[in-house]
């Protein structure tokens, strides 16, 4: 793995998704850089979870290529995948354990990881998540909190978000804001998908919009709201979905 | 492929289930007692031909063969085979297809796979802890049997227990049975989304088991020493075979499509 000139951080070219007959992604090719946070959005049944597992090495794609800091995904997918922070939209967690050991199990695999325990320590204290609990007993909401910790607590370079906001309170969402401005700053990627437009406004700087798996628009979101003046991104949205 | 990955996937799943492992030896104790029981209790007349026969196969050293009852000898060719198969063949298999069917419900398995971790070092912790808990259900049983053995030196059963022939059996064949058996649930595990399917199908490959041991029960069956020498030589060639085959199936792609 190459250790300099990380300028372009994803590649993405051609890809291709295919469940059995069904072509959940099309020909989608897009770049991503260093300190770029991009949106993806999207109708039910675009491609974006699919998007997003490929990207994580969960799937293989059907044809085309991805490349995560110059690593093929399917070839150097463990190395990918140490690089890599993941969010799910639900799951994930282990319900029997403490916030604090399920957190603990997932760091202890990153090899370049330092300082996790006061990391975690640290989060926990953020997020206002009491560590002994169970996390069988958090609410929706907290569990969130701690699927989003264990995406960031290692330090990945990459860390991609599926519905980080949707069971989120107003001050949980800004908290969570503020962290990714400041490792934007840091130059890591981050890509978000959200239903809810009105929480990617104004975090992020490029946007993807999937439809029936194929990229119908690829641009900066400022450019996005010239083209569109006097439109909220939903609006922008529904006019491209036309 | 890293030793210490394996180690700390099979290190979560012991304290995910730490209860029942714990609890299962105890239960797998109680099973046997509750089974033993009836056959103790259950007056027939001796047949000095069966137990000089039973004590050959098995080993056993008899001195006054007309003093013992026929029940304990047939206890003894149930419930030889029945401590070493039953414990290695039934808890790595229901231990397996748990730990990946709820991993599977729950989306942890998802959270495991994104980790930096290869797909083999997954499933060698998974198989891990789940032979581990077969081999202690097994040899945690035989433990027993020896202190009740040294507690009641008259009681039959325990007596073949205590031979070297039978440990180094004990020692060989539970290892491959409780390999077998986690291979088996993996492939199962694989295969089903649903939990109650998963142990209907584990039940149903079971079943020929409880067959032979209610054939073994009315003396229909008598397991020579040999037949376990050359079950133990064909469970291993299987066990290859088994092998190959979960490790193809645990894909991640496959995994995660089946759900």
């Amino acid at each position: 793995m190459k250790t300099v000139n990380h300028e372009t951080f994803i590649t993405v070219n051609n890809l291709e998704k295919k469940y059995g007959t069904f072509s959940a992604l099309k020909n989608v090719s897009f770049e991503i850089k260093q300190n770029e946070i991009v949106g993806v959005i999207g109708p039910n049944g675009a491609g974006k979870s699919t998007l997003f597992r490929i990207l994580c090495t969960l799937l293989e794609p059907s044809g085309g290529e991805v490349k995560l800091m110059n690593c093929n995904s399917v070839e150097n997918s463990v190395k990918i995948r140490e690089l890599i922070g993941y969010m799910p939209e639900e799951g994930g967690l282990y319900v029997k354990h403490s916030g604090e050991t399920n957190l603990r199990f997932y760091t202890m695999f990153y090899k370049k990881c330092i300082n996790h325990n006061q990391k975690i320590d640290y989060y926990l204290d953020m997020f206002d998540l009491i560590r002994n609990k169970k996390v069988g007993k958090y609410s929706k909401g907290m569990k969130q909190k701690l699927l989003f910790i264990k995406s960031i607590v290692h330090d990945p370079l990459i860390i991609l978000l599926d519905e980080p906001f949707s069971s989120m309170d107003p001050e949980t969402r800004h908290k969570i804001k503020r962290i990714l401005h400041d490792k934007h700053k840091e130059g890591k990627v981050i890509i978000i998908s959200s239903h809810s437009l009105t929480d990617i406004e104004g975090l992020c700087d490029r946007l993807l919009v999937l439809k029936e798996g194929k990229i119908i628009c690829d641009d900066r979101a400022e450019t996005l709201y010239q083209k569109f003046s006097d439109y909220s991104l939903e609006e922008i949205f529904l006019k491209l979905m036309e | 492929m890293s030793y210490n990955n394996i180690i700390k996937v099979a290190a979560n799943d012991l304290i995910r289930y730490k209860w029942r492992i714990i609890f299962s030896i105890p239960a797998i104790i109680l099973i046997t007692i509750f089974l033993t029981l009836p056959e103790i209790f259950n007056p027939e007349e001796p047949d000095p031909g069966l137990i000089e026969k039973l004590s050959t196969i098995y080993d056993l050293k008899i001195n006054n063969v007309s003093s013992i009852d026929v029940s304990e000898i047939r206890l003894l060719n149930v419930n030889i085979p029945f401590l070493i198969i039953f414990p290695s063949f039934l808890a790595p298999l229901f231990f397996t297809i748990d730990s990946i069917i709820e991993e599977k419900n729950n989306r942890t398995l998802e959270s495991l796979l994104v980790l930096p971790l290869t797909d083999r070092e997954i499933l060698y912790g998974k198989m891990a802890i789940g032979i581990f808990s077969g081999i202690m259900s097994s040899w945690g049983l035989h433990i027993f049997c020896f202190i009740l053995a040294l507690i009641f030196p008259g009681y039959l059963l325990f007596v073949s227990l205590a031979s070297i022939k039978w440990i180094l059996i004990s020692l060989s064949i539970v290892p491959a049975l409780a390999f077998f058996s986690n291979t088996i649930g993996i492939i199962i595990a694989i295969t089903f989304k649903k939990i109650q399917t998963a142990h209907i199908c584990a039940f149903l490959i079971l079943s020929p088991f409880f067959v032979f041991f209610f054939l073994m029960n009315l003396e229909l069956i008598i397991i020579p020493l040999e037949f376990l020498v050359l079950s133990f030589l064909v469970v291993n060639t299987i066990n290859i075979l088994l092998f190959k085959i979960s490790t193809k199936l645990f894909r991640r792609e496959w995994l995660l499509l089946r759900y």
